[in-house]
């Protein structure tokens, strides 16, 4: 038996796979690395564990995606890191 | 040249310093206001996108210029206008542990300890960018010897260095005490 998609399910549908984006921390050779751990904690709330091997991989990497989720959120999310004057951007989920 | 930092309840002191840590704390307004590196003040507002997409969110950046940095301009200059504040705030005094030598010492409130940390991070940022303090990526060597990067003068690019360092000595000791 053939299944019809109505257009309401494919609204919804859509609406789920929407890509999500996430936020990128870049390294720069001037903050303190003690103070970007800072920054992710209090920003994103995660453990001191967490936020250090974010920081580390900052660091060793240079650069690390702290946070994936929905666009409006992550532009919300760079703006308070540029605040505090990190290097940070938002870029589609791969 | 000695310079005491110490928490207490409600504030936090820079005590036993001496003239030249007081012109020194002076100068981080100046040079985190400095307008004489193009460099600079991009860093301090990057665009929020990777520069691959910036064609495509054209829409996006000039919105996030418009309300975005405006507020972020707003922000950071109200944070070097609290360091002022406080260096106006200073206090001069002299005792026998001092050999009766001046000293100048500040007390600032626990709570300003952010626009603090925030004030010396935008001097030290525009002085690397400034001054090319991480030539490749690697810290500026003072030892080195006089090396010329463009048209920055060696000497005032030491001297650049100098400041820098002391501004990160005080911003470790916020992050660590304070924020």
């Amino acid at each position: 038996m053939p299944s019809i998609a109505t257009p309401e399910m494919e609204t919804k549908i859509g609406a789920f796979m929407e890509t999500p984006w996430c936020v990128i921390i870049q390294n720069d050779p001037v903050n303190l690395m003690s103070y970007v751990a800072h920054v992710i904690r209090k920003i994103f709330g995660y453990n001191k564990q967490e936020a250090e091997r974010l920081m580390m991989q900052v660091h060793q990497e240079g650069r690390s995606r702290v946070w994936t989720g929905a666009r409006e959120k992550a532009e919300h999310y760079v703006r308070q890191l540029h605040g505090h004057q990190l290097l940070a951007t938002l870029e589609k989920s791969e | 040249m000695r310079l005491s930092i110490h928490k207490e309840e409600a504030l936090w002191r820079l005590s036993d310093m001496e003239e030249v840590h007081v012109q020194l704390l002076r100068q981080s307004a100046d040079d985190a206001s400095s307008k004489d590196s193009h460099e600079g003040p991009p860093r301090l507002f990057p665009l929020p996108v990777s520069p691959k997409e910036a064609l495509r969110e054209g829409e996006f950046l000039e919105d996030w210029k418009e309300y975005v940095t405006e507020e972020l301009n707003i922000q950071f200059a109200s944070d070097v206008g609290i360091l002022l504040d406080d260096i106006d705030a200073l206090e001069i005094y002299s005792s026998e542990e001092t050999k009766m030598e001046i000293r100048y010492r500040l007390s600032i409130p626990l709570d300003h300890g952010g626009a603090w940390f925030s004030a010396l991070n935008q001097a030290r940022l525009q002085l690397d960018q400034q001054y090319v303090l991480h030539p490749n990526g690697e810290e500026f060597e003072p030892d080195a010897g006089p090396e010329f990067i463009g048209t920055v003068d060696p000497g005032q690019r030491f001297v650049a260095y100098l400041r820098y360092d002391f501004y990160t000595n005080i911003q470790e000791w916020i992050v660590r005490n304070i924020l």
